[in-house]
């Protein structure tokens, strides 16, 4: 078994005669960041979900740094194996916030470390804590998810994901669910992660902001890797007609400086 | 009014007899309601269990309850029962026993109502963040139903104030029975219901301003 970081080989996920992923292919070094893109329906959230464990899948297999992460075979459909243990260093941030309206922002921060880790509530509260004043969050650590706004929230749900010390971080459309004036404060944190050399899966429909945080960019299209190249080759000058044609569509222009 | 003469008298000389009523009356309220409460939670897991034999008995409770109006079930538990089963128990557990089930299934379903209510991504964030699915059921998504169901709740507790006039029937002495006792008692039919229907919207309204300002309190935090 390779000792690569993330491998992904022959993934495939169908929903009823849709096949979402059909037979997807890739590695990932740490520190990559990598930013999928694509149209929608091609895959890229059910990709995130899959290395989640969110999703069960048909066939294929993942690991991480070395160890079996997640495996099917087609034969045995039901046989779908997800180490919880791997899984534990997989953080996710979801386009919906998904904080929990009942627990106050620290109530949601440490819930996990002491539930799911069995870490004590004062250290818990406390690493909670020096991670909220990092964000400028402090002062609104007992409120409740409902008084904050959009951008609040999805920092308040990425420090969460955070305070687990995950090796790596997915993140689904962010910034989708965001008034256009809040996505800056959510990006400009995941650029901040960027430097410090968070390992990132991210899935986003900014292309500007994707060519920014992006050490690789993977274009997804009918469940497939159409393509797979650094933000500069892609954007300025796609190997793929397809791809070629999608930019063209969602920039409007040809390529972006 | 019609030239109907209205007697204050015989409405200050009743209430002591009304008082005593309407002390059942709120005992046997408060008690249903605890039970529907506590009960209800219960079905309600039972009836979302993974364990068919229980899923099966909370909906066969569930639905015989909903599916057949109150007096009926007083009436039956009253007479049937015993007849049934052997058991003779004192009329006031029988009450107890008939509007709590009643109440219980109505809860059970505002339960099941609030936990469905609730986002399955809430279900995939959970699994993110290693949640069992027991710490994700008790931590999260209990916690949340609970707080979801509090209006329709207290609507169900409010039923069950009213509700409890069915009681009269069997010739237990609550407010509707002390009530119906003096209007045939004084031939004052008007007055005596008059008084009684007051009385308890008295006690009904405050609860009906209680769920309206719960349902503005959740609504701001749930979302």
């Amino acid at each position: 078994m390779s000792s690569c970081f993330l491998k992904v080989k022959n993934l495939r996920k169908s929903y009823g005669l849709v096949h979402v992923l059909d037979g997807m292919n890739f590695q990932m070094e740490p520190k990559e960041r990598i930013v999928v893109i694509g149209p929608s329906g091609s895959g890229k959230s059910t990709l995130l979900r899959c290395i989640m464990g969110l999703e069960k899948i048909d066939n294929g297999r993942i690991e991480f740094e070395g160890a079996r992460y997640i495996e099917a075979r087609e034969s045995r459909r039901k046989d779908n194996l997800v180490d919880t243990t791997v899984r534990a260093k997989v953080g996710m941030v979801f386009q919906h916030y998904t904080l929990f309206p009942h627990l106050t922002v620290l109530g949601n921060l440490v819930l996990a470390p002491v539930r799911a880790r069995g870490e004590n509530r004062a250290s818990a509260t406390d690493r909670a804590m020096q991670l909220l004043k990092r964000l400028g969050l402090e002062n609104r650590a007992n409120d409740y998810p409902g008084m904050l706004s959009g951008g609040q929230k999805q920092r308040v749900a990425i420090a969460r994901a955070l305070l687990l010390d995950p090796k790596i971080m997915l993140f689904d459309e962010v910034t989708s669910a965001l008034d256009p004036e809040l996505v800056a404060e959510v990006e400009g944190l995941m650029l901040e992660l960027a430097e410090q050399k968070m390992s990132m899966m991210i899935v986003t429909h900014d292309m500007w902001f994707a060519k920014r945080i992006a050490t690789r960019v993977i274009f997804c299209a009918d469940g497939h890797i159409v393509e797979d190249a650094p933000p500069a080759k892609i954007f300025s000058d796609p190997t793929e007609p397809r791809t070629a044609d999608f930019l063209k569509k969602v920039l409007h222009v040809d390529t972006i400086s | 009014m019609n030239g109907y003469s209205w007697d204050s008298s015989v409405v200050l000389s009743s209430l002591p007899q009304l008082m005593s009523g309407l002390a059942v009356t709120l005992q046997l309220t408060a008690i249903c309601a605890v039970i529907g409460l506590v009960g209800g939670f219960v079905v309600c897991l039972m009836a979302m269990s993974r364990i068919l034999p229980l899923r099966w008995i909370a909906v066969f409770f569930i639905e015989l309850f909903r599916c057949t109006p109150a007096l009926v079930q007083i009436i039956w538990i009253f007479y049937c029962v015993p007849i049934f089963f052997g058991i003779f128990i004192d009329p006031f557990t029988m009450a107890v026993l008939a509007l709590g089930m009643n109440i219980t299934a109505f809860n059970a379903e505002a339960y099941r109502a609030a936990i469905q209510a609730i986002p399955s991504s809430h279900y995939d964030a959970c699994t993110a963040l290693g949640l069992s699915s027991l710490k994700r059921t008790v931590y999260v998504i209990l916690p949340q139903a609970v707080l979801l169901a509090i209006p329709v709740l207290l609507t169900n507790t409010i039923g069950l104030l009213q509700q409890t006039a069915l009681v009269a029937i069997v010739a237990i002495g609550d407010l509707m029975y002390q009530g119906k006792s003096l209007a045939t008692q004084t031939y004052r039919p008007i007055e005596i219901y008059s008084t009684v229907a007051f009385i308890y919207f008295i006690f009904s309204l405050p609860l009906s301003q209680v769920v309206g300002f719960c349902e503005k309190r959740l609504r701001a935090r749930l979302t």
